[in-house]
């Protein structure tokens, strides 16, 4: 009986890093709720300039442009928000351009080398892993509680 | 005294041998005379940490106040912080611009976070 009570305070404990510790490393990239997101990039090239998280009002969201810029307002894709930020904050921002074409901001790091999937990378992890470890959670504590009623 | 805003954070990422220059506020407060004090500080946010970068905050029109700094080898992400008070009369609403320039090979991001208040 005590050893039963030792691992189900262990799947807690696991169940808690799992569900709440890790995605909160996960989300650090996530959009804010009220920030404005926006890049600036080379029309030449599609090259970003700068991507901006910008905080709510009375905050100015305006980039001051030079010659040959243009501005793209991402707010409205929060995926694509948080795997740019995401790569940006690996020192990565240099992966992602604008096609000039189209007018979508891509990852030139992706297969299809065109919008990223809504389900790759930092969302996959954030998604799946919770998931995997409220499967295993749901799992194991089946596999107790039968193990306490035989 | 009349806190315009609190504590606004922005999160800058500015590709290799680029620079970045925004509007942090814009036709901010009242249009007569007053007296800003804007507290302004910047600190990195993840990328290439051992670079250098520099910086200017300027109020606006006329470059009434400004800060500019720099820092070389800045590598200890998110722990060193630089920042500044910047305070002047205007007698216009206030503009308050950013600009970041990163010399490095790498992009860079930074954590620029700003108080301001008018009396």
């Amino acid at each position: 009986m005590r050893n039963i009570a030792l691992i189900g305070l262990a799947i807690l404990i696991v169940a808690s890093l799992a569900t709440g510790i890790l995605p909160a490393f996960a989300a650090s990239t996530d959009p804010q709720p009220g920030y404005t997101y926006y890049v600036v990039y080379n029309q030449t090239d599609g090259s970003i300039v700068t991507a901006v998280g910008c905080p709510p009002y009375p905050a100015a969201c305006t980039p001051i442009l030079q010659p040959g810029q243009s501005v793209m307002y991402i707010t409205d894709q929060p995926l694509l928000v948080k795997q740019l930020f995401a790569d940006a904050h690996n020192a990565k921002l240099g992966n992602w351009h604008v096609n000039l074409q189209t007018h979508q901001l891509v990852s030139t790091a992706s297969v299809n080398s065109g919008p990223i999937s809504p389900v790759s990378g930092i969302a996959m992890i954030s998604i799946a892993l919770p998931a995997l470890a409220s499967l295993g959670v749901a799992m194991l504590g089946s596999f107790i509680w039968r193990r306490a009623h035989k | 005294m009349t806190i315009y805003s609190n504590h606004q954070t922005w999160n800058i990422c500015v590709a290799s041998q680029s620079t970045s220059t925004n509007y942090l506020y814009s036709n901010a407060g009242p249009s007569s005379t007053t007296l800003w004090v804007v507290q302004v500080s910047i600190g990195l946010n993840g990328g290439d940490n051992t670079q250098y970068a520099n910086w200017g905050f300027i109020i606006d029109p006329n470059d009434h106040a400004s800060y500019f700094g720099a820092a070389i080898e800045w590598e200890t992400n998110g722990g060193e912080i630089y920042g500044s008070t910047l305070s002047t009369s205007l007698d216009t609403s206030m503009y308050l611009i950013l600009g970041i320039n990163n010399q490095d090979s790498r992009s860079q991001c930074y954590n620029v976070l700003v108080t301001a208040m008018y009396y």
